[in-house]
């Protein structure tokens, strides 16, 4: 009775042993072939170039409150534009999180923003983390010294993350449309430790190029209109 | 014998049918001849109230129609030029609060005439602004109104509006196409015609001079028409399962922002503007899921919302107590006490995992403002139970960001706002900025935010050292002086002009040194509130 037991049970195990092999090696595979892993590096690659020293260093001196007939307009922004060039030729120190993050279903699940795939979206979380490959970005290094960010918390290094650099970007993995013409990625920006703020970029190829693929979303057009009416 | 009795059937069934037959056409013939002698007509005043309905009303326009009510036994009837109008009084159900404005009186009253037996009808708004209300249009004259008058076809559309100040009717606005004249007040009128009630600039509505002589004004050069912009009403509602007609606190369930209306207004050469006044309502949700307004609460939605995860962190709930309770004038009271008053946006405090592109921060303000009108702070859960003078001086900066996020956000939605002219000439400045190429590049959003955050921080180290220092030299019991605490404001500021270009490297130094010093001694001291 035994062996009968065992014939019955054994190839239901077999079927459960590689069936479980199988999900272990889905996990484990960083990207799908080679077109995926070099069309995330060229759109990690274009948006670590679009960082400037200057966003992040505050050397140039906002306007004075009211302008005078000792200092005009005109005077500001001479000196502006001469300080500007004084540091034309500054590094900008960058801490790239080693992590490429999967965005998760909790911020998935936020409405999906006008003029994106809906299918791109869910991919974005469904993928799976990978760590990134610094030698694989190819980015400006007369103005960004790139350095992967440490992330071991309560050491020395993470206490002073924000003097070893003026920012720590982070990039999710990027999710592709089947032919590869279209992508969505997430970039976390942080400037301090009180500081940041992570935006969805949805984007197509173009002429060998990634632009812009959605409108900018709702709200930041509203600010930014009223912002720059003012 | 089967075919007999078949025969025998159908025979009896034809007789019985005819029976019937004969006997209904008898009743009937009966009946018309009782119809033919019992015909009413109805009276004016039935047709015109049978007939009347608010159904095709467009709920866009700035009249809450599910409010109002008809008291038909309200009637009065005035002839004009030798036509009768009829007139009957309204009363809305639940009236609609309004912020503080020009306007202070809302009121409405149902105009009828027949044309070719049938009736027309207009509804008419008066916007009073002389601090009474007026419930008659033939009362406006005499009654020394002050204030707009709309009249509104049952569609919804305004086919009329006219400006009174102390009785006097000014020149109206009116559309064509309408099929008769409108009554109008006495005075000579300019009936200027526009083409669409929604036009938006002088262009294509041939509109109004601002001085006197030709065009809509009043003839004195003191003002004209304008198309202004009506922030639309915000309807908080409530869960009314229990149809009591009220709203518990536990019982709301979300607010909506109506969409902005334009309305004519007079503004007069003195004014600098008009302010434009939304409305607030409140209305319940039946158990049938029907809507009605409802009155005031007595208590407010929650604006300033405390997370549970807040509430499981024992050191961040002690600290956020302490700032928004204990101590008077507390910066953080006064910044966040805006988010009290405001009905439109909400401010939450939460303790939890950093975003997953911003792990690297301790805290953060999301400013995505969602449907709901949320700006939320995050207390990254890995510093929550730590040093609170660390934790006070977080939340300080992050409530800091947070009302300047509602502040911008209610001035791009055209809401009146203090003035706040260095902040918005930094926005401006920074912005400004911006070069083609990032213009045009994919992460446009990315570079409008960067510039968004440095003109907050160059602003807050503008005007918030001192006071923010004031706040954590209270709330650490003022072991150090304040210039010392000062220190511990630049926090998250360290990358502004104010800080990099202005101070020396040892005032910088000092800075630092002084913040590790003070923020030692409160993790380590025996009042420490997260021990």
């Amino acid at each position: 009775m035994q062996a009968i037991s065992v014939n019955r049970i054994l190839p239901l195990l077999m079927i459960l042993i590689f069936s479980c092999k199988d999900q272990k090696k889905e996990v484990n595979i960083p990207f799908q072939d080679t077109k995926e892993e070099a069309y995330s590096y060229e759109i990690y690659s274009q948006l670590i170039n679009g960082h400037k020293y200057l966003d992040y260093v505050g050397l140039l001196p906002p306007p004075p409150p009211k302008f005078t007939e000792e200092f005009t307009e005109e005077d500001f922004w001479k000196e502006h534009d001469s300080l500007k060039m004084i540091f034309k030729d500054s590094i900008l120190k960058v801490a790239i999180s080693p992590v490429l993050f999967n965005l998760g279903k909790e911020e998935v699940d936020q409405p999906i923003k006008k003029g994106v795939p809906k299918e791109l979206y869910e991919k974005l979380g469904e993928i799976n983390e990978v760590n990134l490959d610094l030698d694989k970005l190819s980015y400006d290094k007369n103005r960004i010294g790139l350095s992967l960010l440490d992330t071991i918390r309560n050491t020395e290094k993470w206490k002073n993350r924000f003097k070893a650099s003026n920012v720590i970007l982070s990039y999710s993995r990027v999710a592709f449309s089947r032919d590869y013409n279209e992508a969505l990625v997430v970039e976390g920006v942080t400037s301090s430790k009180v500081d940041g703020f992570s935006t969805m970029i949805h984007l197509k190829r173009e002429n060998g190029k990634w632009v812009s693929a959605s409108p900018m979303n709702k709200g930041t057009k509203l600010m930014y209109k009223t912002l720059n009416l003012n | 014998m089967k075919k007999h009795s078949f025969l025998k059937f159908t025979l009896s069934f034809f007789i019985l049918l005819m029976f019937f037959y004969s006997c209904e056409k008898e009743e009937a013939t009966e009946l018309e001849i009782t119809q033919e002698t019992e015909v009413v007509q109805p009276t004016e005043q039935e047709i015109i109230s049978s007939k009347f309905s608010l159904d095709g009303f467009d709920g866009s326009s700035d009249i809450a129609k599910n409010s109002l009510k008809i008291l038909w036994n309200e009637h009065k009837k005035v002839t004009l030029e030798e036509r009768e109008w009829h007139e009957y009084k309204m009363e809305e159900l639940v009236k609609i609060d309004l912020e503080e404005g020009e306007i202070t009186d809302i009121t409405y009253s149902l105009l009828a005439t027949m044309i070719d037996d049938n009736p027309a009808y207009w509804l008419l708004r008066m916007d009073s602004r002389n601090g009474e209300a007026y419930s008659s249009y033939f009362d406006l004259e005499k009654g020394g109104f002050t204030g707009m008058t709309y009249l509104y076809n049952l569609k919804g559309e305004m086919s009329m509006a006219r400006y009174y100040q102390k009785g006097n009717g000014f020149h109206g606005i009116t559309k064509i196409g309408n099929p008769i004249a409108l009554p109008a007040p006495s005075a000579s009128r300019c009936d200027f015609k526009v083409t669409s009630s929604n036009c938006a600039g002088t262009s294509d509505c041939g509109l109004l001079q601002s001085t006197g002589g030709s065009g809509c004004g009043n003839g004195g050069g003191k003002g004209g028409y304008r198309r202004v912009r009506i922030p639309g009403d915000i309807i908080d509602r409530y869960n009314d399962h229990n149809n009591d007609g009220k709203g518990q606190p536990n019982e709301y369930s979300h607010t909506i922002f109506m969409p902005d209306r334009y309305k004519w207004v007079w503004v007069s050469n003195t004014s600098s503007g008009h302010i434009p006044q939304r409305g607030q309502q409140y209305q319940g949700i039946r158990s049938d899921g029907s809507i009605r307004n409802i009155p005031r609460p007595s208590a407010q939605p929650k604006r300033i919302i405390i997370d549970k995860s807040v509430k499981s962190n024992p050191c961040v709930k002690r600290v956020l107590d302490i700032l928004t309770t204990s101590m008077s004038n507390h910066l953080l009271k006064q910044t966040i006490g805006k988010f009290k008053k405001d009905a439109e946006f909400k401010l939450t405090f939460s303790v939890g995992a950093m975003p997953k592109g911003n792990s690297g921060a301790d805290a953060i303000t999301l400013d995505r403002v969602t449907s709901n009108d949320e700006i939320r702070i995050i207390i990254n859960k890995n510093n929550a139970n730590n040093n609170p003078l660390e934790l006070a001086r977080l939340l300080i900066h992050e409530a800091i960001h947070a009302e300047i996020i509602r502040h911008v956000h209610k001035k791009s939605r055209n809401q009146v706002v203090e003035d706040r002219a260095r902040l918005f000439q930094l926005f401006s400045y920074h912005i400004g900025l911006l070069s083609k190429q990032e213009l045009d590049s994919p992460h446009l959003e990315s570079h409008i935010r960067k510039k968004m955050s440095k003109a907050q921080h160059d602003y807050m180290s503008e005007r918030f050292i001192k006071p923010i220092a004031q706040a954590l030299h209270q709330f650490d019991g003022g072991k150090f002086t304040l210039k010392d605490y000062e220190s511990l404001a630049w926090v998250g500021l360290e990358e502004t002009y104010n800080y990099l270009g202005r101070m020396t490297e040892a005032e910088r130094n000092r800075i630092e040194q002084k913040s590790a010093e003070i923020l030692n001694k409160a993790l380590n001291h025996a009042s420490n509130i997260c021990k």
